[in-house]
């Protein structure tokens, strides 16, 4: 459940300073600190009662966010007794984790009692700055699981380890789950909502330009929030569309458009895309409430003969009964087919059934079902 | 002690009291042939009429499984399904056995692995069980859960319940089980029960020891398997018996006084034996037996109740748990659940190694993967032992032979759950319930293979082990490298296959054979939301009647109930909002699209869609709604004819 930015606060102070992990200081000019307000659930607690933290945004010069930081705890058990360490993180503005830093002198501690090395602590910014971690799909439990006794015990704050060596660090399971999942977890759509809030709409295209797949995604999704739809963002979301899930996503910003917009990018998607990207665009048709008109679809129909395989010729062929768009131009499109393998043969004898067809065509259709009997 | 001429000695009145069971307090002792009223001054006071009330019955079946703990229930209900008439025998009011509300044990399954998955939940009929579970009882009511067993196994086609009845003894004939004779103590009838085979499932196994059955007792010495976590010389312990209780919140400091017979608790030499919790019971209030388990049954159930109330009584009055203050027994267990007594030997004694090198069996047919687990000789009595040892976690699930299911040397005897073919050290681990269950359901499906085949469970694990996998596969059954390849499956020989959009994985995997995630390969197709289509095409119509799928009810995550609420944080409560709940299937018929089957409300992992026989070239299976998760997702389909 995403609880929803609640508002972007007032500027706290310029000239901010810094602190990196180790302690040296680096001092940032004109930079704004907003602080936004989130309720969020602790990953470690197995009840969702969120409590409310303070989401600070660093914004440089041009009014972009450079960093985002919030304090969040650490938990770690020993005998059943847990402390709690406050552990600031930051991320850049798409959300991504970025580093740690402990503050006024605090240090992790490890079950044992003794405290993180320095190379402990090395070890959990690599954990902390990896996303695919094993720690993504554990639930909290199975940390705390000690080894599977028939009874009650399972559950003890002294974790073990049940996952690989390198996501966790010995004795500080739980820290390490904890940590990443605040680091990797839910914040980062928060993140992106607030970036995506403040970038105007010609610093989100240029994501789409020269941005990594990741900033793609955000840009598009931002831009359907923006309703931005002029002639210059449209084409160029068009032309960022060019895997399964920047066309799923690009088709998502269509759908919110125009008609004609949204027609025109299906069309030029349909003549020039790849076959995946022409499902996602077909299936949007065939379910969408948007009207096309026979002239629209007619010219679609164009498109079928050339379709390699049966799954895309059924996929437009589907479209046009859907739509009961069964008219002379579909079936000059169509009547080819019946030469093609039997599964698309099949499928186009079936569609020209309910069509009207000329004499000529007709004799042809009889003379496929003469011919295949078998595979009818 | 066998019972060949059973009727011969019957008549003559011959059998003396040491030659009837124990636990039957109404077998009288010069009376075995119990139906006998003649003497009996009997007067129906309604007709008037005297008379001699006949309660002696003859049955024939082709399956009788004996005892309805999980294990009986899943290998009388696979019987059933797989065409045999079945009778499942239990001799409490209750089914479930330990985890029946009279002894109430957690379902537990394969979980706490040290691997990529940590749970590898078991699937076929005991999650079908644990689903209904959780959707006609939300409550958790023990007694409930008493009552969803009893409904799932009544309604059953083919299958014949009995409650309250012993299998008592064995009449054999050479190395077969010719009948069972039964007790049922309600209604004061022996019933003389004739079958082709006979599967025990009761834990203890006193049919299958009458019978001459050869089985062990104790605990395996380190050399005879080279088990590592063996005594150096073999001894006769065994796990012991357990008395389970829940407790309750009375939100006021309320007292407990302990009964007369309440045993201290020395808690300052428990070893391990931590009370963290005052919400359910100890599994370590434990009592087990150097020499004979089963016949100190009685005193172990006295003294446990005393050790039971004894901690207890340390919890309330010891001054050491303030929290306790307002916490009151709520349900304590009158009878003991039973770890181990009678392990049965089959052709092959399944052992630490094989678990421990994951083993792969040609004729394996279920898998395993608790801890080895073993409790320590002696338990509550031993204290200077942790309760369990606790040996060594698994990786990944060890696979379970046919072999160890059925008798070496009684022919048509078969076995599933704790008292199955494996060392003492192997069933530390293999005694969990949900692979107990799996055991049933192989051994129940093997029953009803071979009384239709009219051959043994050995010539069916030698002969047509592949059939049984095939069917067990079919039927939902994971067996860990042994993939499906079921030539009747029209899935197979498709065309073309393809989906609506796809998230993830792949709709070819969906006819691979693997019908669940493995820890390193995925096996599913999950598409894009709701509301998805996967079709399925041939090149020339085929006569169908049946399509399989399997859907999602999340492997990885438990879903049995528990005594103590605090449990479920891990789990959702419901029916696995994965699983998809409304299907439904058209076939194209003479080029058009005809809707042939619909199941709504579905509760299973493995849905049937099943219908009068069509002749199509295609069949488009729409995956309308799940139970709340915002994706359709599937492991299999198949299409039968
Ligand atoms: C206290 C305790 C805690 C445990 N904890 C766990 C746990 O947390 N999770 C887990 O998975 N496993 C646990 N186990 C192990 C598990 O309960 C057993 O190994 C498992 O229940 C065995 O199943 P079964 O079906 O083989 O036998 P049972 O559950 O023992 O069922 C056998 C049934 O057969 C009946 N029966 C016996 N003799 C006859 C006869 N002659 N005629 C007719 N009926 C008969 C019995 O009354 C019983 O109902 C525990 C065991 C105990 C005792």
């Amino acid at each position: 459940m995403i609880k929803k930015v609640l508002s972007l606060f007032f500027a706290l102070f310029i000239g901010l300073l810094f602190q990196n992990f180790g302690g040296t200081v680096g001092v940032s000019d004109n930079v704004k600190l907003f602080a936004h307000t989130l309720s969020l659930s602790d990953p470690a607690k197995y009840r969702p009662d969120t409590t409310v933290y303070t989401l600070y945004e660093a914004r440089g010069e041009n009014g972009v966010p450079t960093e985002y930081y919030m304090d969040v705890v650490s938990v770690y058990c020993l005998d059943e007794v847990c402390k709690v360490v406050p552990v600031r993180l930051y991320w850049n503005m798409m959300g991504d984790f970025v580093k740690y830093e402990l503050r006024n002198n605090n240090k992790l501690e490890k079950a044992d009692g003794k405290p993180f090395s320095s190379k402990d602590y090395e070890k959990l910014q690599t954990i902390l700055s990896d996303k695919n971690s094993p720690l993504r799909d554990m639930a909290i439990g199975d940390i705390l699981k000690t080894s599977s006794t028939e009874g009650v015990d399972a559950i003890s704050g002294a974790t073990t380890l049940v996952i690989d060596g390198k996501a966790t660090i010995k004795g500080a399971t739980l820290t390490c789950y904890t940590l990443w999942h605040w680091a990797n977890g839910l914040i980062k759509q928060h993140i992106q909502s607030v970036t995506g809030s403040i970038l105007t709409t010609n610093q989100l295209t240029a994501f789409l330009e020269t941005g990594e797949l990741d900033e793609k995604l955000f840009a598009i999704k931002q831009l359907k929030i923006h309703k931005a739809y002029d002639a210059k963002v449209a084409g160029l979301v068009l032309q960022a569309m060019a895997t399964e899930e920047l066309a799923k996503e690009g088709l998502n910003y269509f759908e919110q458009s125009a008609d004609e917009v949204y027609f025109d990018a299906i069309a030029k998607i349909a003549a020039n895309g790849t076959d995946e990207q022409v499902k996602i665009c077909l299936r949007s048709l065939a379910g969408s409430t948007k009207k096309a008109t026979p002239a629209y679809l007619n010219r679609l129909a164009l498109q079928i003969a050339r379709q390699q395989s049966y799954q895309m010729v059924d996929l437009y062929l589907e479209l046009m009964d859907k739509k009961d768009n069964r008219t002379a131009e579909v079936v000059a499109g169509t009547m080819p087919l019946l030469d093609r393998e039997i599964l698309i043969a099949r499928r186009a004898y079936w569609f020209l059934q309910h069509c009207d067809l000329s004499k000529a065509q007709q004799q042809q259709l009889k003379k496929f079902e003469r011919e295949n009997k078998d595979y009818l | 002690m066998k019972r060949r001429d059973f009727f011969k000695k019957g008549t003559q009145g011959a059998i003396g009291v040491s030659m009837l069971p124990v636990l039957t307090s109404s077998v009288s002792a010069s009376a075995p042939d119990m139906a006998d009223r003649s003497a009996d001054n009997w007067q129906q006071l309604g007709s008037g009429k005297k008379g001699i009330p006949t309660r002696k019955k003859e049955l024939t079946f082709d399956v009788v499984v004996i005892g309805a703990g999980m294990a009986g229930i899943s290998a009388a209900v696979s019987a059933a399904r797989n065409g045999a008439n079945t009778l499942l025998l239990q001799d409490r009011p209750v089914l479930g056995g330990n985890a029946s509300s009279e002894m109430r044990v957690t379902v537990n399954g394969v979980q706490s692995l040290n691997g990529k998955h940590t749970v590898e939940r078991e699937t076929g009929i005991v999650e079908e069980i644990l689903i209904e579970n959780r959707y006609y009882n939300p409550q958790e009511s023990y007694p409930i859960w008493d009552h969803v067993l009893y409904d799932y196994v009544v309604r059953q086609k083919n299958l014949t319940l009995m409650l309250n009845t012993q299998a008592i003894d064995a009449v054999t004939s050479g190395n077969k089980i010719v009948k069972a004779i039964c007790w049922q103590s309600t209604s004061e009838t022996e019933f003389v029960i004739k079958s082709a085979l006979f599967v025990d499932c009761s834990g203890d196994g006193l049919l299958a020891a009458k019978a001459g059955a050869e089985y062990r007792t104790g605990r395996e010495g380190k050399a005879e398997f080279g088990e590592s976590f063996a005594p150096e010389k073999p001894d006769g312990w065994v796990m012991g018996d357990t008395l389970m209780m829940i407790s309750k919140d009375m939100g006021e400091p309320t007292p407990f006084y302990p009964p007369s017979y309440a045993l201290k608790f020395d808690a300052e030499k428990a070893n391990d034996r931590a009370v963290k919790q005052f919400k359910e019971g100890f599994w370590w209030v434990e009592l087990g037996s150097e020499f004979d388990v089963i016949a100190v049954r009685e005193s172990n159930r006295h003294k446990l109740m005393g050790y039971m109330y004894g901690v207890w009584d340390y919890i309330k009055n010891s001054g050491k748990y303030p929290e306790a203050a307002n916490t009151v027994l709520d349900w304590v267990g009158s009878i003991p659940g039973r770890r181990e007594s009678r392990r049965f030997m089959g052709d092959y004694i399944l052992s630490q190694k094989d678990l421990e090198e994951y083993r792969h069996f040609p004729d394996s047919v279920a898998f395993g993967g608790w801890s080895l687990d073993e409790h320590c000789p002696g338990g509550i009595e031993n204290l200077s032992d942790p309760p369990s040892y606790f040996h060594a976690r698994f990786k990944q699930p060890y696979e379970i032979p046919f072999r160890c299911l059925y008798s070496k040397n009684i022919s048509n005897l078969l076995f599933a759950g704790r008292n199955v073919s494996v060392s003492h050290m192997a069933l530390s681990s293999t005694r969990i319930i949900g692979t107990c269950a799996m055991m049933g359901q192989a051994a129940g499906t093997a029953a009803a293979i071979c009384a239709r085949k009219n051959i043994s469970p050995r010539k069916l694990g030698t002969d047509f082990i592949a059939i049984l996998q095939e069917q067990l596969l079919r039927d939902d059954v994971y067996i860990p490298n042994r993939p499906a390849a079921d030539s009747a499956d029209w899935a197979r020989k498709a065309s073309a296959v393809f989906g609506s959009s796809t998230i993830s994985g792949d709709v070819k995997l969906l006819y691979d054979g693997y019908s669940r995630d493995e820890a390193e390969t995925i096996h599913h197709w999950e598409a894009d939301g709701v509301n998805a289509e996967l079709q399925l095409e041939w090149e020339k119509p085929i006569a169908l009647s049946q399509i399989l799928l399997k859907g999602d009810t999340n492997l990885q995550r438990q879903i049995m109930m528990h005594k103590n609420p605090e449990k479920n944080k891990n789990q959702v409560k419901g029916v696995p909002p994965e699983l998809l709940k409304k299907v439904s299937c058209e076939g194209r018929i003479n080029g058009k699209w005809v809707e042939i089957a619909t199941v709504d409300n579905n509760l299973t992992r493995l849905i049937k869609l099943s219908f009068d026989t069509v002749n199509v070239t295609a069949v488009r299976i729409k995956l309308t709604e799940t139970w709340g998760y915002k994706n359709a997702k599937l492991f299999e389909v198949r299409c039968y004819s």
